[in-house]
């Protein structure tokens, strides 16, 4: 079969066209996950996720409706966690995770085992996303996207230093409490791409690759969006073509693309 | 008629059961130059934090401008340089000018963005500085004097009347050091910045600081450093030798001129 025939298949240019918009929305939240060293909340949220999707499916509903609100909340669990409990980041996200994990294990066995939906959660089956899926992921995205572009200047300043971005008048906390509401939706809108399991490689490895080789934060946003979208694009491509599991191998493709930079500015030191 | 900047009256503050400030009272007036030294753990940064509103204090009044703290919120007349160059990561991808713009967001609505007099104020800022050369370098490329030099544009590209700094010499070499003491005062005697700065050098900042503010969770004494070298308290604190070797530093400093020796800012 041919690219050309390929790309005509409706299945395929939903996943196409939701997987560019979510790949690009986990690469610019990624960057500011990454750089304040939270990028396992990606993790920890899709655990959350695991959870919720088990809850949707004993309820009868889409898991997306459950989802979304269920991970918001534990997201702002975490916040409160590293605030209020003193807890380090990292111990936070283990609790709401091992949590997310139990409830959906439990919730599970409570409907009567897993089921063939819940492992296309587990998993991902972006092939398979649905074109009202295709339509709430894109305007999620867009409206994530539009938050971002807003509090750009906040979020950067506190990233680099959230105390000086305190005292220069900056609601830090409020920027918080948006950023991981905005990460939580991204988890969710996120799942049916990689797969709850694979979830944060999309938020790592687009932005680690960017490190490699921004020279400034405008071209860091640039590079780890360039470097998602072609990972994406290029996974669904080839996970079709090989007959893969087309999640894995977007996390593949993420991966070589990563070595392969790295690899790149190895032999241009070595000049 | 001196213009009031900061008051503290019978401020307390405790992290959990342990007294760290205790009954701490000052002012500041318009164009002080405030060295704030003391042991370790004596309450230097804890106090610079209330005065920050990054704390809250558990007993006493603060007003900064005249307006409670409670209530202020002017942060645009205040800049703020942290002790961070050594723990900043220095992989954060931001050139120098992206730092620097930081500086500027306190005086800006929402959404936040820059025009054209906030560029030129950068370029201001980093010349003042004499980085105006590295604005597009990546701020983890450079040296722990030139990034030390970056984070105080950005705490001054804002022009704030109230700067406060918090061990910004700690990772300078010698050279450096005596530069970035000069440049200070030049903005607090020119610009009339009202200047505290959190330092252990107690010789080196008896150069250029109109006052000393010794605290050990009180204050053991707040004056020139002329009185401070014949303080009986002072005396009774660190002993007459550790006085006289401090105070014999600053004599011998005394004739030194960073600027007239570089001849730059």
């Amino acid at each position: 079969m041919e690219l050309i025939d390929f790309l005509q298949y409706g299945f395929v240019q939903r996943a196409l066209v939701a997987g560019t918009f979510i790949a690009l929305l986990c690469s610019t939240l990624g960057i500011f996950l990454v750089l304040r060293r939270f990028s396992l909340i990606g993790d920890g949220l899709a655990h959350a996720t695991f959870g919720s999707v088990a809850l949707a499916m004993l309820l009868n509903m889409t898991p997306l409706y459950v989802s979304i609100p269920f991970v918001m909340a534990c997201s702002l669990g975490i916040l409160k966690l590293t605030e209020n409990a003193r807890l380090y980041g990292d111990a936070a996200i283990g609790v709401v995770s091992s949590m997310g994990i139990a409830t959906g294990i439990i919730l599970s066995s409570i409907a009567g085992g897993f089921n063939v939906d819940l492992f296309s959660y587990l998993f991902g089956s972006i092939l398979s996303i649905s074109t009202t899926e295709v339509i709430i992921s894109t305007v999620l995205s867009l409206l994530v996207i539009l938050v971002i572009i807003l509090c750009y200047h906040e979020l950067m300043s506190i990233t680099f230093d959230a105390e000086s971005a305190k005292v220069s008048g900056i609601n830090t906390k409020l920027i918080n409490n948006i950023f991981v509401l905005l990460t939580a939706m991204t988890v969710v809108l996120s799942m049916k791409v990689v797969g709850i399991l694979l979830i944060s490689a999309l938020f790592i490895f687009p932005p680690i690759t960017a490190l490699q080789i921004a020279q400034s934060f405008n071209m860091m946003i640039i590079c780890s969006g360039l470097s998602a979208i072609i990972s994406v694009v290029s996974g669904i491509i080839i996970s079709f073509f090989l007959d893969l599991p087309t999640g894995a191998t977007i996390v593949v493709m993420n991966f070589i693309l990563f070595t392969a930079v790295i690899m790149h500015k190895k032999l241009i030191t070595r000049r | 008629m001196s213009v009031n900047i900061l008051t503290v009256e019978n401020l307390h503050f405790c992290y959990n059961s342990s007294e760290v400030i205790s009954d701490i009272s000052f002012s500041v007036s318009r164009g002080d130059y405030i060295g704030l030294v003391g042991p370790n753990g004596s309450g230097k940064t804890t106090l610079i934090k209330i005065i920050l509103g990054l704390l809250k204090p558990y007993r006493g009044i603060l007003t900064l401008f005249g307006d409670d703290s409670k209530i202020f919120s002017q942060w645009n007349r205040i800049g703020y340089l942290p002790q961070m160059v050594s723990s900043m990561n220095p992989r954060f991808p931001a050139t120098v000018r992206e730092v620097v713009a930081m500086g500027l967001l306190s005086g800006k609505g929402f959404p936040k963005y820059l025009n054209r007099a906030d560029r030129m104020a950068i370029d201001r800022a980093l010349e003042l500085l004499d980085i105006r050369q590295l604005k597009k370098t990546p701020i983890g490329e450079l040296s722990g004097g030139q990034q030390q030099r970056v984070l105080v544009a950005r705490a001054i590209v804002n022009c704030p009347e109230f700067i406060i700094l918090d061990e910004p010499t700690a990772a300078l070499d010698p050279e450096t050091r005596d530069r970035f003491f000069a440049l200070l005062r030049n903005i607090n005697r020119e610009r009339q910045v009202t200047i505290i700065m959190v330092t252990h050098d107690i010789g080196n900042i008896g150069q250029y600081a109109s006052k000393l503010l010794y605290i050990d969770k009180k204050i053991i004494f707040y004056g020139s450093f002329g009185d401070f070298c014949i303080s009986s308290e002072i005396t009774q604190f660190f002993g007459e030798y550790a006085q006289h070797v401090i105070c014999h530093r600053h004599n011998s400093a005394s004739d030194y001129n960073p600027l007239r020796n570089h001849g730059t800012y």
